[in-house]
């Protein structure tokens, strides 16, 4: 195991390697010339190659990548075009807000998910079943853009039970309650794609385990129903279901670029979406890399807890 | 579990019973009314995010609009050319070149020191200086400054200065309207405190505490704090020289259109900032005007829409054959809803050189297919109309342009790219046809949009006509006699086509009605009695 880790971590240096070379391709070879949008709309050349100048995009494309690969790994992310601030304490202000809000997400989404998929693949064919499909299969069609006006118009505008956006109000620091104030919409928002997607998904899964010979014979044995759903059933109907946890880890950090927007969340998926429009390359890098290395570890992450979950698993390794 | 399903059951009741009251209720949310605000905070909504902070390099308009909060100009202009003293108490000429600024003598940073003459020559010596970045073309006027607006390395603006504590003296190049040099260094550059930035070495001014988080300023409010994309917190400075600000506290929210519009609704935001930084779609005006406790103002804007032609490409009789062959009041009338201008020359109707005896132009397919007959263009030539995307009403009204193109012969591709590529693209002229707007400033003088050598000639206008009488507008100083000059300039514009004006976008400026002050009709000067505003 020890072993098989190290060789992934080294494997994931590689690619993490190449990553940033590709990404920085990318960026640097999309059209727009950064430099423009920081000057005023009359700006001579000179100024625009004072810009250019101040900006470090003066300089060959390579040079400007081993520029930034060995400030990368001083730890250096550079600075950002738009505000000359630099990128680590922008990413770091942003990094919070969104595991908060996609980390309570994916925590309620699998609450509600589990259980509602478990119950309707037992109930199978019941309305009870028809139901929460029928409404599971609503919730992954409706757009979250849609969903969270909905939301702020019923909840917020009409009602006045939540905020309309935010983090905490404005002037405060926020407190506990303030932020569970705050959250709840746009979590409900987002947990209801991935929980809509996650009970169909665990509903399957359940129903293939019942098709499975040890349920027969668990069945056979006489057990209680209830050990044979729990004990035999949901346990190995989570195998597959680790896989699709571990692509939602990523999401923790990308964030919910739409529903941020929405909901004036100051978290990452907001930065990525200016950082295109103002071409802040430092920037769009370090979200990239960001990204890149939470794919990769929640890959790792995936496949360690498949190991500790399905011992076959394991002993094919050996 | 059947007690379970029980439960879910009238949990889904419930949702679907508040899901229906919501919609059949919009009448009620109509006259909703918008009172939750605060009595000692005042909420702007922007729509435009502030990126870099620097009070010498801020490109971005909503930057710029929210810096003057917290740091004051020579002067403000409060509508077109009228000019009231900020920091400036007079601001005057005799010759028209040689300029003497009396500063207020009660005016004082923020840590007490007073403003002197010293830190106005020392922020407009940091603006010329050619080692540091900043914004705008407002010193290319002064004595020993190059075209950027720079000095030569080394060397400081000579004639600038200091005469007493509160007495600056400088001189321009040439005699010049008065009104332009009050405009560009009177109105634009934010003074800087010399004692507290002067210590900060050149190359690392540009990230600076200094500039980013500002502890020592000049204006009717403090600096508070940032948060990027999210809000900017001020609060009232208690040693104002204009008289302490009645409203405590400011914030400035940065939110989309629909979130603007939502928080006008709940009290969240006090005021739209208008202006093209805080604006609300149009789609939405109706249900503004429609909200108790809101009231809506169309007012004229700065911001003109054009049609790039590409000069290099298309001669006089196809320009002028496209001229004719779009009809513009459509554009205003179906996508504008009628809340825009159609305009007929650069300037737009809050400009005071808008020529209004101006002919329209005319809306005219045969007239177009004459001109086309004209020349010897080859029309299955496919044109490309490159659109920006970003601004709905403008990508909307580039099916029509392509439309009525195509209908007098022309074969039109639409291409969209995102805002900075098609920036790239009109700049180096690698374009057909282009869809840009151009704010147009109070000073008449367009030169760096029409002139041959100007840094924005997107559209490659070489026209030895256009640039005489562009020269002879900026030489001349008095007023009235600049108005003719630029009167002709618009006949010519017309005549010429070397760009299609399509329309200007009315402002839309709402404010809660617990608001007592607010944006006025000239957007630009709207702070300047921002102390004097209260909230009921």
């Amino acid at each position: 195991m020890k072993k098989y880790l190290v060789k992934r971590f080294l494997v994931g240096m590689i690619v993490l390697l190449l990553i940033t070379f590709l990404s920085f391709l990318i960026i640097n070879f999309s059209p727009g010339d950064p430099a423009t949008l920081y000057v005023s709309s009359d700006a001579t050349e000179a100024q625009l190659e004072q810009t250019r100048e101040n900006l470090g995009l003066n300089k060959p494309l390579l040079i400007r990548y081993g520029h930034w690969l060995k400030n990368f790994i001083q730890g250096d992310l550079g600075i950002s075009f738009a505000t000359r601030q630099p990128v680590s304490n922008m990413l770091l202000e942003r990094v919070g807000p969104t595991f908060l809000l996609m980390g309570t997400s994916l925590i309620v989404a699998y609450l509600i998910a589990i259980p509602l998929g478990v119950y309707s693949a037992v109930k199978q064919k019941s309305w009870v079943d028809y139901l929460i499909t029928g409404t599971s299969f609503l919730g992954v069609s409706i757009p979250n853009f849609f969903l969270g006006l909905i939301f702020i118009y019923v909840f917020a505008v009409q009602l006045e039970w939540f905020p309309t956006g935010g983090m905490h109000d404005l002037g405060s620091e926020g407190g506990f309650l303030e932020r569970v104030h705050h959250l709840i919409l746009p979590v409900l928002v987002i947990a209801t794609t991935i929980s809509a997607n996650m009970i169909r998904y665990v509903r399957s899964s359940m129903i293939e385990i019942f098709g499975e010979n040890y349920l027969r014979t668990a069945k056979a044995k006489g057990l209680k129903p209830q050990n044979i759903i729990f004990r035999h059933g949901v346990r190995n109907a989570l195998i597959p279901i680790i896989t699709i946890v571990g692509t939602d880890i990523p999401k923790l950090i990308g964030g919910a670029i739409v529903t941020e927007q929405i909901f004036q969340w100051p978290g990452l998926g907001a930065l990525t979406i200016s950082s295109i429009q103002a071409r802040d390359y430092n920037v769009l890098m370090a979200i990239t890399l960001l990204s890149a290395i939470a794919v990769l570890f929640a890959n790792m992450l995936t496949d360690v807890f498949y190991a500790a979950a399905d011992p076959r698993i394991r002993l094919n390794e050996n | 579990m059947k007690k379970y399903t029980k439960k879910m059951m009238s949990f889904f009741t419930v949702a679907m019973m508040i899901i229906l009251a919501a919609c059949s209720n919009t009448d009620a949310a109509d006259t909703s009314s918008a009172d939750n605000s605060s009595k000692d905070t005042l909420y702007v909504g922007v729509t435009n995010s502030m990126g870099n902070l620097s009070p010498i390099n801020a490109s971005s308009v909503s930057t710029r609009w929210v810096q003057r909060f917290y740091f004051d100009t020579l002067l403000e202009m409060t509508s077109p050319l009228e000019f009231e003293p900020k920091l400036a108490e007079s601001f005057e000429t005799t010759d028209n070149q040689n300029y003497t600024i009396k500063l207020n003598p009660d005016a004082v940073w923020t840590d007490g020191t007073p403003i002197t003459a010293e830190d106005v020559v020392f922020t407009l010596n940091l603006f010329a200086n050619p080692e540091v970045e900043t914004i705008g073309l407002y010193l290319t006027e002064l004595e020993g400054v190059d075209s950027s607006g720079k000095l030569e390395s080394g060397t400081e603006i000579p004639n600038l200065v200091a005469v007493d504590d509160t007495t600056v003296t400088f001189k321009t190049k040439r005699p010049l309207d008065p009104n332009y040099v009050k405009e560009m260094i009177g109105t634009n550059i934010l003074i800087q405190p010399k004692h507290v930035v002067e210590s900060v070495p050149l190359d690392e001014l540009a990230g600076s505490e200094v500039f980013t988080n500002p502890s020592v300023t000049s204006g009717p409010y403090k600096f508070v704090k940032y948060a990027q994309d999210s809000y900017l917190e001020l609060e009232a400075n208690d040693t104002y020289y204009r008289g302490v600000p009645k409203i405590p506290n400011v914030f400035i929210r940065i939110m989309s259109g629909t979130n603007l519009a939502t928080e006008l609704q709940t009290g969240g935001a006090t005021m739209n900032a208008s202006g093209g930084i805080g604006e609300i779609s149009i789609s939405d005006i109706e249900t503004m005007q429609n909200v108790d406790g809101l009231s809506v103002n169309l007012q004229p804007a700065w911001t003109n829409q054009f049609v790039y032609y590409n000069n290099e490409k298309f001669d006089q009789n196809i320009r002028l054959a496209m001229s004719h062959a779009v009809n513009r009041d459509t554009i205003v009338d179906n996508l504008l809803k009628g809340n825009a201008e159609v305009t007929n020359g650069p300037y737009t109707a809050a400009s005071p050189y808008m020529d209004e005896d101006l002919d329209p132009i005319a809306y005219d397919p045969e007239k177009a297919k004459e001109y086309i007959a004209k020349s010897n263009y080859d029309m299955n030539d496919p044109i490309e109309l490159m659109v920006p995307t970003g601004n709905k009403v403008r990508e909307q009204s580039a099916n029509l342009i392509e439309q009525d193109l195509e209908a007098v012969g022309f074969t039109v591709e639409q291409i969209t790219y995102d805002f900075p590529t098609t920036l790239e693209k009109a700049r180096s002229g690698d374009y057909d046809l282009y869809l840009g707007g151009i704010a147009v400033p109070v000073d008449p003088d367009l030169a760096s949009y029409f002139g041959s050598t100007g840094s924005s000639n997107y559209s490659q206008i070489e026209n030895a006509e256009i640039d005489a009488l562009l020269e002879k507008g900026k030489a001349e100083t008095d007023s009235t006699k600049r108005k003719e000059i630029y009167d002709d300039f618009q006949l010519m514009l017309q005549e010429q086509s070397p760009m299609l004006p399509l329309y200007s976008q009315n402002d839309i400026v709402i404010k809660n009605d617990s608001l007592n002050g607010g944006i006025n009709e000239y957007w630009a000067g709207s702070l300047y009695n921002i102390q004097d505003w209260t909230l009921e």
